[in-house]
């Protein structure tokens, strides 16, 4: 199967190389989901910290996390540099993660 | 029963709206008057289409609770912008009675 | 990857659309069929065709049913194993699990009342979790009498899960397709807007008179566009509400310490016990608290009928019963919980009004799943619903008349397949709902495992309309247009009649009968839209004949140029 570069038609038809598609494809929707996972969980975590009452925190964050979620993944296709999408998504995933982690464990001490 | 009255008043609003709207485009005007070469009184038609809106939105307000009635506002939004897209294909003509050629401007 | 940022995004709007545009096409459809799932089971449960009914006593008419009703078989020998502790010796016999919840739901639309019973499981496993083996029934509330559990709702049993789950049941492998695919109708509005550089120009135009591919770009773009608030709101809403339990269960996973302390916390402040007790206790009447309930809800202004009851810690001393009011009048779902010690019958507690936040997820989940009265809404609704499946339809055949010329040079067989996919999933999906109806009138009553035929039905229609659309596929790869469209239209028109005419025959319920005799909206309704789908079937059949006659195989350069030219501008 051929990826055809659609619409824009002034562009000449490129093929593009399947593995890069894969790739590009993968990360960007794995890697937006879990870059999305651990700002959400670092949300509720530091929104709890803050005072906000949980379920409070948890219900904003979850109707936050579909427009966060949609951004990065917009980025994540358009970006030119495959590494810098790496570095954002699953660094920021990890921190965010280890943050709310880091926040909770403060929180019930 | 009231309700109801309101509610077709906001159904009727939204569609003159949206046909003074859409008339406010050049190429639809064209297609309500082909015969003369008038253009659009764009300011006019895009007023009154405003204020027909906010009047639709507030009938909507007197029929239901604020949290429904903004959810019908935009549907009733929507429906009649499809249908008078479908006028619009099918018998523009008819929306001569709603935009009168008055509304158009001088042809300069 | 792309040359420009326009560029990656129409290659996203393209193939994201593509590939998941099948799924948004069943979710869109079978959506627009759900906001009258109780009707379609008024339609297809010809016993329970009277009018809504208030929730019934619960100690006279409830309870007693309650007590009868036993742990579901597949839900107990599904999770069962999972929940018991091995250790602990063997599992607990089915009929001997203790039930520690109740609970009843109703709605303004329901003539019948669904209820059940949570099981507690003896030697959990995890003794934190919640540990409960499930069993429902449904009732002929005036009566108390028992509807069959062959009786399939073919509204909110069938067409409904189908639009958030797929009946794809495996590691809830439907809902996450469901997910991605809202995920997917988000990226493609926003796309869309990327690559359409006329939004506003081109608000109203549609031009049928010109080729399939220009018009039906029109009508893509048009419906789209003009039901863009629409189709935002409720791919993004329908995400809301399955986030916390199923696509970023933070709470139950990385934050649960978290979690738990709050709502032992929480447990204390509201004083609703959060544990059983394991003294026992009786149960006092449940009735005069939903007395009292009434009296506190009208005292605020907010008169009501009771939309859902549940008993928690059943038995036990730290037993409470909560009685919510049923939101009919405003787009909150159930609310307005007041909660009573099961024993006493003292008020516990008052829930208090809603926070902003709270306020604003009971509005995005709420205008989603409308429990509310307005049946113009609803209507508004299937518009919105039905503009957003020829907005992927028209998608469909966009691609598919884009390419078929080049395929055809090159060919390939792709195309082909591609559009006996769209055949599948626009007009098959159609045969199979509406063959569903008619198998639902075909089926004698007594037959055994009724519901399941029902469901075979859908399937083999379903598939049956696949293979019947590639077997027909042949003219696309010489870029001509598969008759299969024009054939299913014809079967889904035949069927839809047959439908009609069925429920008449087997119930007596005609048209003249339901709306003006013995005016009975739901059947009518039902009756009318398959009439109103009949019709436009064979409408769209007749066109696709003349455009079939039209467009014979003269290809020549000239008119490609001047096509590729009119869509160049996209």
């Amino acid at each position: 199967m051929s990826i055809v570069s659609d619409q824009t038609s002034s562009v000449s038809r490129s093929k593009l190389p399947v593995a890069i598609v894969f790739h590009r494809v993968a990360l960007s929707l794995f890697g937006s989901y879990a870059f999305t996972w651990g700002f959400t969980a670092f949300g509720v975590a530091a929104l709890s910290a803050l005072g906000v009452d949980f379920h409070e925190a948890e219900t904003a964050m979850l109707i936050l996390a579909f427009l966060v979620i949609l951004a990065v993944f917009l980025w994540a296709f358009a970006a030119r540099s495959l590494s810098l999408v790496w570095l954002v998504l699953a660094g920021g995933a990890a921190l965010f993660c280890a943050a709310a982690w880091g926040i909770q464990k403060i929180i019930l001490a | 029963m009231f309700e109801a009255m309101w509610l077709i008043l906001a159904a009727v609003l939204c569609l003159l709206g949206m046909s003074w709207i859409s008339a406010a485009m050049r190429v639809h005007w064209r297609q309500l008057y082909p015969a003369c070469n008038s253009e659009p009184n764009v300011n006019q038609l895009r007023v009154l289409g405003a204020v027909a809106f906010v009047l639709a939105g507030l009938c909507c307000l007197k029929a239901d609770h604020a949290s429904m009635a903004v959810l019908v506002w935009v549907m009733f939004l929507t429906g009649s912008a499809f249908l008078v897209a479908m006028v619009l294909t099918k018998q523009p003509a008819l929306l001569r009675v709603i935009c009168p050629k008055f509304l158009s401007r001088a042809h300069s | 990857m792309f040359a420009n940022f326009r560029q990656s995004m129409a290659w996203l709007h393209t193939w994201y659309g593509l590939v998941l545009g099948f799924v948004l096409m069943v979710v869109f459809f079978f959506g627009s069929l759900s906001v009258f799932d109780r009707e379609i089971d008024r339609w297809a449960i010809p016993e329970t065709r009277f009018e809504p009914q208030p929730m019934p006593s619960f100690d006279k008419m409830l309870l007693p049913i309650l007590q009868k009703v036993e742990p579901h078989e597949v839900d107990y020998n599904a999770q069962m194993p999972i929940l018991h502790d091995h250790n602990q010796g063997p599992m607990t016999p089915r009929l001997e699990l203790p039930a520690e919840e109740y609970w009843a739901y109703t709605t303004h639309r329901d003539p019948v009342l669904i209820m059940g019973a949570g099981f507690g499981v003896p030697k959990p496993k995890d003794p934190e979790g919640h540990n409960h083996i499930h069993g429902d029934v449904t009732i002929d509330p005036r009566s108390g009498k028992l509807v069959s559990d062959e009786a399939l709702k073919i509204g909110s049993g069938w067409f409904y899960p189908m639009h958030y789950g797929l009946h794809l049941g495996w590691k809830n492998l439907g809902y996450w397709l469901v997910g991605l695919a809202s995920l997917t109708m988000l990226i493609a509005l926003v796309t869309g807007i990327v690559m359409h550089r006329k939004i506003f120009r081109e608000f109203f135009t549609f031009r049928p008179e010109k080729k399939i591919q220009r018009s039906s770009l029109d009508l893509h773009n048009m419906t789209g566009v003009l039901a863009l608030p629409f189709h935002f709101f409720f791919a993004f809403t329908g995400l809301v509400i399955f986030a916390g339990w199923l696509y970023f269960p933070v709470a139950e996973t990385l934050l649960k310490p978290l979690h738990h302390q709050h709502e032992v916390l929480e447990a204390d402040k509201t004083g609703l016990p959060h544990e059983r007790s394991g003294v026992p206790a009786t149960l006092a009447s449940v009735d005069a608290m939903v007395a009292e309930a009434k009296r506190r809800w009208a005292e605020r202004d907010m008169a009501g009928e009771v939309g859902y009851l549940a008993i928690s810690h059943l038995g036990d001393q730290n037993g409470y019963v909560s009685i919510y009011r049923a939101g009919s009048d405003r787009v909150a779902l159930v609310g307005e919980g007041i909660h009573f010690n099961a024993s006493t019958g003292e008020l516990i507690r008052e829930d208090p009004p809603r926070s902003t936040v709270g306020n604003i997820n009971e509005f995005l989940t709420g205008l989603h799943l409308q429990h509310f009265e307005h049946w113009l809404l609803r209507w508004l609704y299937v518009l919105g619903g039905l503009l957003g499946s020829v907005c992927i339809a028209t998608g469909f055949i966009f691609f598919v008349e884009k390419r078929k010329q080049r395929y055809a040079q090159k060919n390939s067989q792709f195309i082909r397949v591609v559009d006996a996919v769209a055949v599948t999933v626009v007009t098959g999906m159609l045969i199979a709902a509406v063959g569903m109806l008619v198998a639902n009138r075909l089926l004698p009553v007594e037959f055994e495992n009724r519901d399941s035929w029902e469901k075979n039905a859908f399937w083999g229609l379903w598939i049956l309309a696949f293979v019947h659309a590639m077997i027909r596929s042949g003219p696309v790869s010489k870029a001509l247009m598969n008759p299969a469209w024009r054939e299913q239209s014809i079967a889904i028109a035949v069927l839809a009649v047959l439908a009609v005419g069925l429920n008449w025959m087997t119930t007596g319920d005609h048209l003249i009968k339901t709306i003006f005799t013995q005016t009975y909206w739901p059947v009518a309704g039902v009756d009318l839209s398959l009439l109103v789908t009949s019709g436009i079937a064979l409408w769209v059949a007749r066109i696709l004949k003349l455009r079939e006659q039209a467009s014979l195989p003269i290809v020549t350069l000239k008119s490609k140029t001047i096509e590729s030219g009119e869509v160049a501008h996209v």
